[in-house]
């Protein structure tokens, strides 16, 4: 199985926002369709249903072109991916009017506000979440499809 | 055949002659020469998942925070 390992890489990469892309959706269909609450939660989708999947493909694959050089564990490589995930998710969210800046935090929907504090420790959270999803998820399938 | 139909033809076998210009056909040894699925099982079962304690901690903490505060778990869904 030595041929096209980029492309298992990416398959690798996009497996676990695809598992929890129906998750997003069952949340979607019972706000907006069954709740009919009138926030736009349309627009929150737009990030995760189409650049966090292909990030994470993309990101594998960096993993696995850099590896012979920088030997990083894979856990580490994706403890990194929030440095990059977090400000892009940020910027398309504030593009699309569901987060707002001012001077004590962000406001989510207009209606939730997040002080900075808590969002330096929802960081902080997140980066822990990348560390242990990349080192049990994709470090295990990347050595199941022959990559790791 | 009038004339619309005739050039509905002539569009479907455009696109036909383009479409397989495009792609080319399979060679009839591009087949793996066996099955792979006994070794992707075999990959599986070869070295069980270990885990280290602090990776048990993190999650921990993790799933504390999110008890703590459930308005993350949109964050969550958003960034994963």
């Amino acid at each position: 199985m030595n041929t096209h390992p980029y492309l298992r890489a990416y398959l690798a990469g996009i497996f676990v926002p695809t598992l929890v892309l129906p998750l997003i959706l069952i949340v979607y269909i019972t706000v907006r369709l069954v709740l009919a609450e009138p926030f736009p939660i349309e627009r929150f989708l737009i990030f995760p249903m189409s650049v966090v999947p292909t990030l994470f493909g993309l990101w594998n694959m960096l993993y696995l072109a850099s590896h012979e050089r920088t030997h990083l564990q894979i856990g580490l490589y994706g403890a990194i991916l929030p440095f990059l995930g977090a400000p892009t998710g940020a910027l398309v969210a504030h593009s699309v009017g569901i987060l707002q800046l001012d001077a004590s935090g962000v406001i989510w929907f207009n209606t939730c506000h997040v002080p900075y504090a808590l969002i330096g420790v929802g960081f902080l959270a997140g980066v822990a979440a990348y560390y242990l999803v990349w080192k049990y998820i994709v470090g295990y399938l990347n050595r199941v499809l022959g990559l790791g | 055949m009038n004339q619309d139909d005739r050039e509905l033809r002539n569009d479907e076998q455009r696109w036909k002659a383009l479409v397989e210009r495009a792609l080319p056909p399979v060679p009839a040894d591009s087949e793996p020469k066996c099955d792979l699925w006994p070794v992707v099982l075999a990959r599986i079962h070869a070295e069980p998942v270990t885990s280290h304690w602090f990776d048990w901690a993190l999650l921990s903490a993790l799933i504390v925070l999110v008890a703590i505060c459930p308005t993350s778990i949109p964050v969550f869904l958003y960034y994963l």
